[in-house]
């Protein structure tokens, strides 16, 4: 026997894992069906077990007094049963393995944290001053010493070596089609760019990953370059990139032509 | 009915207990605590893999969702609020969050690659992209229940569905998540649930019978 809907033929032995008649069923004609829609939506979760309480209650007397809406229940039962038992998909299971590499990525992640923390914790100088100078009389005086002095530093390490890089012909920016990209010993260079929400500890897998290194970066521009440990093996080198480009965290990974 | 009731009761006795352990070990995750850690990653993750092993298909992609989702747990562990669910339901919502990010960068991989090799599609236009082949090609002897063909084609059927509907499928009928649950792990209304669960039997009949099944 087979149920028909309106272009389509469903065998019965199949399980209809659908509505009995598709078009007169809970979403299609709620007001108008008794009851079977809702409980034609209700049934995989009282088949699962997890309806509440009244609901329950609600659809097994529906279902006591409704031949169709048993049927119906049957035939999601069997689809049930089929995907459950399902034994095609391959399995996953955690490893000490696996759990391993979790912990590595932790380590890895809180080492940046804690590095990054006791950065921001230690006082600088300017700051050690700022707190001597306030332990002081008069702080004016010592806070307009204290500005004078910053303002040389500015001058002597922000504006002067600017000046040098100028006068020596030396741009300021690296490009990524920089011909200037030095190359150490023939090893390739990749320039890279991260997303910004990159973690340590995934910066670290991937590097590894790839056996690189960071050499320099970032640039103004956000430019990391790494180097690789391909020398001679143009494939490596290829398959390294394709690696980088691969992983969500990398917005651009281009090759620095010598 | 009685059957079901008292079946039905059971499991919610377990499931409760076990959700009791899972408070426990947040509780000492949120204090930094990497027994509890690793409680809770043998405890859990067996479910959690085989979930997203359903939605990625490929183990290496799996291990590295699972990866995200623990680190997620290590580091929110103290923003759990069991007020707002139970534990394997905010593990499930940080699951299909962590998958559905894999498949989309996937997607953008794929489609670079497909790009870059100019590659015509598949002539069938219909096999899913991405399936481990052991997935779907395998003679499988416990292949039986309700008969070899009703697998074979409830899997090749499965697989055509929006992730959407896949989703709502497995988790209703392997997690035995509550519409509720499935709402808050997939973050829309109850009733698109229920609506994604409607037209995914929808769909499945309509695959089935264009595979003119016997």
């Amino acid at each position: 026997m087979n149920l028909k809907n309106s272009d389509i033929t469903i065998p019965v032995a199949l399980g209809s894992f659908f509505p009995q008649n598709l078009e007169e069923s809970a979403l299609m004609n709620r007001k108008a069906d008794d009851g079977h829609g809702i409980v034609a939506e209700l049934l995989p979760w009282y088949v699962n077990g997890t309806l509440g309480s009244k609901e329950q209650e609600w659809v097994a007397g529906h279902l006591a007094d409704c031949p169709k809406c048993r049927v119906e229940l049957e035939q999601y039962q069997q689809l049930s049963s089929v995907i459950s038992n399902n034994t095609e998909t391959p399995d996953w299971q955690p490893s000490p393995a696996h759990f391993g590499q979790i912990l590595s990525a932790l380590d890895a992640e809180e080492n940046g944290v804690i590095r990054n923390v006791a950065v921001v914790k230690k006082p600088s100088f300017l700051g050690q001053c700022a707190d001597w100078l306030q332990a002081q009389a008069k702080p004016l005086v010592w806070a307009l010493a204290l500005e004078t002095i910053v303002l040389a530093a500015l001058v002597l390490f922000v504006v002067l070596p600017r000046l040098d890089q100028q006068t020596s012909g030396q741009t300021v920016f690296q490009t990524l089609s920089d011909a200037h990209a030095p190359t150490v010993a023939g090893l390739p260079r990749v320039h890279i760019v991260f997303a910004d929400d990159i973690m340590i500890g995934d910066l670290r897998l991937l590097l590894v990953s790839v056996n690189a290194r960071l050499v320099d970066g970032p640039s103004k521009l956000g430019v990391y370059t790494v180097e690789l440990a391909t020398v001679g093996n143009p494939d490596a080198t290829a398959l390294a990139i394709a690696t980088l480009r691969k992983h969500s965290k990398v917005k651009l990974a281009e090759p620095v032509h010598p | 009915m009685i059957r079901h009731a008292e079946q039905t009761q059971g499991l919610n006795e377990i499931a409760q207990e076990s959700e009791k352990q899972g408070l426990l070990l947040m509780g000492k995750i949120a204090n930094q605590d990497r027994k509890a850690f690793e409680d809770l990653y043998f405890g859990y993750t067996p479910r959690i893999g085989r979930f997203l092993m359903k939605l990625l298909k490929k183990r290496e992609l799996v291990d590295e969702a699972v990866n995200d989702v623990m680190l997620a747990v290590w580091q929110q562990a103290g923003r759990y609020d069991p007020a707002q669910g139970k534990l394997s339901t905010w593990l499930f919502g940080i699951a299909h969050n962590k998958g559905l990010k894999l498949l989309e960068r996937q997607r953008r991989h794929q489609c670079e690659e497909t790009f870059l090799s100019q590659s015509s599609p598949s002539e069938n236009g219909q096999e899913p992209s991405g399936v481990d082949a052991e997935w779907i090609g395998s003679d499988n002897p416990e292949r039986t229940v309700m008969g070899w063909e009703m697998g074979e084609h409830l899997l090749w059927a499965m697989e055509l569905l929006s992730l959407e509907h896949r989703t709502v499928i497995e988790l209703a009928i392997n997690e035995q998540c509550s519409y509720q649950e499935i709402a808050l792990i997939t973050d829309c209304p109850v009733n698109t649930v229920k609506t994604r669960m409607f037209h995914a039997r929808k769909k499945l009949a309509e695959l089935l019978a264009s595979k003119d099944y016997p």
